[in-house]
């Protein structure tokens, strides 16, 4: 995979702070400040919870202000989800509870201690609005909250020696770190009020320290989802130089993150590995299934998409960023108007990025403790379209994010505009196609299958990877009104540019035919139009003998429209109207208008039931034609219908035929008709 | 190969083409002849026919109500006449031999549809259509590859001067094209000249189409492209004239010419070998679109990798380096080689299903369609590499094509219908047009009734016709 770097100019920043960042009291010696990876809350607390605890965060959308009795220094505070029960650490040994109700406490604490009398709390975590998880030195202790008995009920204790750890609140996954040195990476996963334990997973470290130690910590390791699946990331450092018997050193020295992927069924495995080419102080954002690594140093950011294609060695996956050396734009804090106004400086501020005061909490949230900021960072895509130079990995990345298409067609529609100069060429654009109707044919498959309306379960499993609902649908509808069709009025138009017009829809149908979409007739009304234009009216031809434009009335009208520059057409639309079931009327209609009124009639008579044949649609036919006899043979075809469906030769009222009735008599007499007929046709 | 020594019916007695415009003083008029054939004619001799000749046309003029004489039927002989281009003037004549050999095979009529009756010419059928199809198609590969005859007149003030040039060109392009004329067995299919289009599916057309713009978008120097799978057309950017014409060429010469190559050679005109610097390049020039007040001279390169076979045509006035070739082989190489499998493979599976449908034997059609000039036969074979070949019983092979011939006459004459005949062969033959679409198929059947014919007929055209409209 190429490596592809941006320049930062103005407009090329593909990652920013959200606009409207939370604030809050700075940390000081009497304020603590606590970030809930959960309900995404900081809780300011002031003295100990006295004067004030103060809770904000981007979900809500006013601050929870109150105050509980200080009782001792907070370690954690944590609302429940729905901030019914807050649990409030401030010893190793317990937890206390209070109950809320319009976000005011009732101010009377429960507790509960933890099991064992050498048992150190090392935190915990709320799982759903009553299931409560207590983390020990000693093991995972799950309870149930009863806020209206203000007590807590055991559900089940794990027995496991733990360091620390991580909890993933989109999927439910809590990853405890054990063994002496960290490396041994306990999951469980949190599923309808019950805590399961899965199989457990060792992170290699090349040189493990001796005597043993702790070497890998709770900031290096992220349990998220990234494309519907569980993952762990781990992030490796490189080992130090010094280190003694340095034999399995990586020559580069440079920072890796190993993906470990759950399974349902099989243990975790290691899939991917991604190549950061830097070290030293890394953070991880995941942000849109993208890994987002943030290097201080260089205040830069790598972003890797694992579902982009790397080197694999059968088993895992190496990766080097998708883009590397992306910064954040530039962010302005407003400064309240009386301090601008003391120091006579501008009202805005600007705010160092990727400052030793940030830190980076799941899965896309950046606090500055000294600022008092919470932002969650955002990804732009519209840099990516001066990118051109490697379309197609560019439109796997984009197919992958939600929010693109917008992108994605203004990147599309650059590849049409660039053809001249920079040379989108023809297979490229083949393959960019391919990739959007892979993503259009799944989207079609699943509204196929929900129109089928399939039991939930059976629709799950059908759903594997591969159709996954695809974030971008471009469809033929959107390809005509934003891509061919700016393209046809646009420009002035000179042969090369009809030749591209050609070139780039005969690969868009081959895409869609390759992907067995059934190509709209307007897509094919922009070839035969170019091809007209172009005066290739036998390549065009060419392309309806081999069906490579689908059937149907509308294109067969422009074929017969075609008729007067290219006589064959006439061939082509009325061999359409053929393969078309319902079409025979309008054959037969044709044949009239082209005075082949006997063969009219006999294609009607195999195609269409006898008595819906209109007699006086025929006659009049007959009788323009000028030929005797055509008329007499329509003229007793018709008879011998009438006598074979009603039993009588004569026509009905209803049918109209009186004129011609008349007009037989004049020619043929009432008499003998043979006779008459050859009277006639010898006049004649 | 059914034409046996003793059965060669024609043979050429004499072909020239001479100038009518220029005058030349009376005993110098030989200056005239353009190409004579035979060449050791006496002067004469040369003389009297072009004289004769002259002479006829001159004379048919006076009756002409469209155009002047095509043919003139004598007892022995047959001639043919065409005036390709204003002042010049072709003719040939054909000897018919081994008269009473030929006598056995005449036919009897059944008609079913009302018709001026067949004229059953004396003894012996020669088709006028077919003859003269050779006479004007040795034209159109002349100026095919030559260019106009006015195009080759040189400004002077001698006549003499004037004709020199395209008298060279003229004599250096028959010498060739009359030894490969079919005389002895020509029939229907060279009056049609059609050309055989590769069945297959709409997925496989559309990837030869898009490399087909891949390659022209990568060398915009080529202005048009043709792709064959083997001795059919896939794709073609040329128009229709000019594609008959080249197919032509490249089935009865070039790639006959061609199967002595080594395998190895992708270039069948180009460098004869890429890889080496100083190979020497074999480039024929075409003249296409002959419609244009100034047809477009052209390059032709022809290239062949697992059966698959681009003719790219780039104008006359680019220069062509080793360069180009080698890039041109790097980019076509791959992809036709990956496309090949697919054609192949389509190539292979319509094989079997076509031969599934048409079965046996007792049924065989030729089928012509005149606006897009498809055409399909299972009355001949075709092996790539070479002239295709009768491919019914021996005996009935001269009788039944014939049959189909003259139908296709009367067709000419009556438009469109369809008309059903019994041959003395036991063979019928059911002719029809429908659009300028012409089906002829052949039923040899024991005992057969005209019923069971029709109904047989219908079978096959609902397998094989069954997505065009051929009205009853």
């Amino acid at each position: 995979m190429s490596r592809t770097t941006i320049e930062t100019t103005e407009a090329s920043f593909l990652l920013q702070l959200s606009q409207t960042a939370i604030h809050f009291e700075p940390v000081t010696k009497i304020t603590n400040v606590f970030y809930d990876e959960v309900t995404r809350q900081v809780f300011t607390v002031r003295s100990g919870g006295a004067t004030g605890v103060n809770v904000k965060g981007p979900r809500m959308k006013n601050p929870i202000n109150f105050r509980v009795e200080d009782k001792g220094a907070v370690l954690s505070i944590k609302f429940s989800p729905d901030q019914q029960i807050l649990a409030i650490q401030r010893t190793s040994k317990s937890v206390e509870f209070q109950n809320f109700s319009n976000q005011v406490p009732d101010g009377v604490e429960y507790s509960q201690p933890c099991r064992g009398s050498s048992t150190v709390i090392v935190g915990f975590v709320w799982v759903s609005n009553t299931d409560f998880i207590l983390i020990t030195n000693q093991g995972i202790e799950h309870y149930q909250v009863v806020p209206e008995k203000r007590c807590l009920r055991a559900v089940k204790n794990h027995s496991i020696q733990s360091n620390w750890f991580v909890y993933c609140p989109l999927s439910g996954l809590l990853l405890v770190s054990s063994g002496p040195l960290g490396t041994s990476l306990q999951p469980y996963l949190f599923k309808n009020h019950q805590l399961l334990r899965l199989t457990k997973f060792e992170v290699d470290i090349p040189n493990p320290p001796q005597p043993a130690r702790l070497c890998l910590v709770e900031r290096d390791v992220t349990p998220t989802m990234l494309y519907n699946q569980m993952v762990v990331l781990v992030l490796k450092h490189p080992i130090k130089p010094n280190s003694t018997v340095g034999r399995e050193t990586p020559a580069s020295g440079n920072s890796e993150i190993v993906v470990y992927t759950l399974c349902k069924d099989a243990p975790p495995r290691k899939t991917h590995v991604l190549q950061l080419e830097t070290s030293g102080k890394l953070a991880v954002s995941i942000l849109d299934n993208l890994i987002i690594v943030h290097h201080q140093a260089s205040k830069t950011s790598s972003i890797f998409d694992i579902n982009l294609t790397g080197e694999s060695d059968g088993r895992v996956m190496t990766l080097h960023p998708f883009l590397a050396s992306v910064t954040i734009r530039p962010y302005f804090l407003n400064i309240p108007a009386s301090a601008a106004m003391l120091n006579h400086e501008p009202s805005q501020m600007s705010c160092e990025l990727y400052s030793p005061n940030w830190v980076f909490f799941q899965s896309n949230i950046i606090i500055d403790a000294l600022l008092g900021c919470l932002w969650s960072l955002e990804l732009v895509l519209t840099p990516l379209i001066d990118m051109v130079d490697n379309p197609c990995e560019l439109f796997d990345f984009l197919l992958q994010r939600t929010e693109s298409k917008s992108t994605v067609m203004a990147l599309l529609s650059r590849l049409m505009c660039y053809s001249h100069s920079v040379g989108a060429d023809v297979p490229v654009l083949g393959r960019v196609f391919d990739k959007l109707n892979e993503a259009y044919r799944n989207h079609l498959d699943i509204e196929i299958q929900s129109q089928i309306a399939m039991p939930a379960g059976a629709f799950q499993l059908s759903t594997g990877s591969s159709s996954r609902r695809p974030n971008v649908v471009i469809d033929q509808t959107d390809v005509y009104s934003r891509i061919l069709s700016p393209m046809t009025e646009s420009k002035p138009m000179d042969e090369t540019h009809d030749r591209f017009i050609v070139a780039v829809v005969n690969e868009y149908i081959r895409s869609l035919v390759q992907y067995h979409i059934p190509v709209q007739h307007f897509i094919y009304e922009v070839l035969i139009e170019a091809f007209a234009r172009l005066g290739q009216f036998y390549q065009l031809h060419q392309l309806f003998q081999y069906h490579a434009v689908a059937d149907s009335k509308p294109l067969a009208c422009l074929l017969l429209s075609l008729e007067s520059v290219y006589p064959a057409a006439y061939q082509l639309a009325v061999d359409m109207l053929k393969r078309i079931s319902n079409a025979n009327e309008e054959i037969v209609e044709i044949l009239l208008s082209k005075n082949k009124v006997l063969s009219a009639l006999r294609f009607a008579r195999d195609t269409i039931p006898v008595e819906s044949i209109s007699a006086r649609k025929f006659l009049e036919a007959a009788q323009n034609s000028q030929d005797p006899s055509v008329f007499y043979g329509v003229y007793q075809y018709f008879q011998q219908r009438n006598r074979r469906v009603r039993g009588s030769l004569a026509f009905l009222k209803g049918e109209h035929c009186e004129v011609y009735i008349r007009h037989f008599k004049l020619l043929f007499g009432d008499g003998d008709c043979s006779t008459s007929l050859t009277d006639s046709l010898s006049m004649g | 190969m059914t034409n046996s020594e003793d059965e060669k019916s024609y043979s050429l007695v004499n072909f020239f083409v001479f100038d009518t415009s220029r005058n030349f003083p009376e005993d110098e008029e030989y200056k005239s002849i353009v190409y004579y054939y035979p060449k050791d004619t006496s002067k004469d001799s040369q003389m009297k026919e072009i004289g004769r000749t002259a002479a006829i046309l001159k004379f048919s003029q006076t009756f002409g109500t469209s155009g002047s004489c095509h043919s003139l039927h004598t007892r022995k002989t047959r001639q043919y006449f065409n005036e390709p281009e204003p002042g010049f003037c072709m003719a040939m004549v054909i000897n018919l031999n081994k008269i009473k050999k030929i006598k056995s095979n005449k036919v009897t009529l059944y008609q079913t549809v009302k018709l001026p009756t067949v004229p059953i010419d004396n003894d012996i059928e020669t088709h006028d259509k077919v003859f003269n199809s050779l006479l004007v198609h040795s034209y159109h590969m002349f100026r095919l590859f030559m260019g106009t005859m006015t195009s080759a007149l040189k400004v002077s003030d001698q006549p003499e001067e004037e004709l020199e040039q395209l008298k060279l060109r003229a004599a250096y392009f028959y010498s060739k094209h009359l030894q490969m004329m079919p005389l002895e067995d020509a029939d229907l299919a060279d009056a049609f000249l059609g050309i055989q289009f590769l069945p297959m599916d709409k997925l496989s057309f559309l990837k030869v189409r898009s490399l087909v713009s891949h390659v022209e978008q990568t060398f915009p120097c080529i202005t048009s492209t043709t792709v064959l799978y083997q001795d059919q057309i896939v794709w073609t950017g040329l128009c229709q004239d000019d594609v008959q014409l080249i197919y032509n060429y490249l089935t009865t010469k070039l790639f006959p010419a061609s199967i002595t190559l080594n395998t190895e050679t992708r270039f069948l005109t180009g460098p004869a070998d890429v890889h080496g610097l100083s190979s020497e390049m074999r480039i024929p020039h075409v003249f296409l679109n002959q419609s244009q007040t100034v047809p477009d001279e052209c390059q032709l390169i022809v290239y062949r990798v697992a059966g698959v076979t681009m003719c790219l045509f780039i104008s006359a006035s680019i220069e062509l380096d080793h360069e180009f070739f080698v890039s041109l082989d790097l980019t076509l190489g791959p992809r036709i080689v990956a496309l090949s499998a697919d054609v192949a493979e389509q190539a292979l599976v319509r094989k079997t299903a076509s031969s599934l449908n048409t079965g046996t034997d007792s049924i065989r059609f030729l089928y012509f369609n005149q606006w897009n000039m498809a055409f399909k036969s299972t009355l001949h074979q075709s092996i790539p590499g070479h002239r295709r070949v009768l491919q019914c019983q021996p005996s009935a092979n001269n009788d039944v094509i014939k049959t189909c011939a003259d139908l296709c006459e009367d067709f000419s004459s009556f438009g469109d219908g369809e008309i059903v005949v019994k041959t003395k062969s036991d063979a019928w033959v059911l002719g029809k047009l429908s659009n300028k679409r012409h089906l002829y198929v052949v039923v040899t059947r024991k005992n057969a009734e005209l019923v069971d014919i029709c109904d047989e007929v219908r079978r096959l055209r609902n397998i094989l016709f069954k997505d065009i409209l051929l009205l009853e």
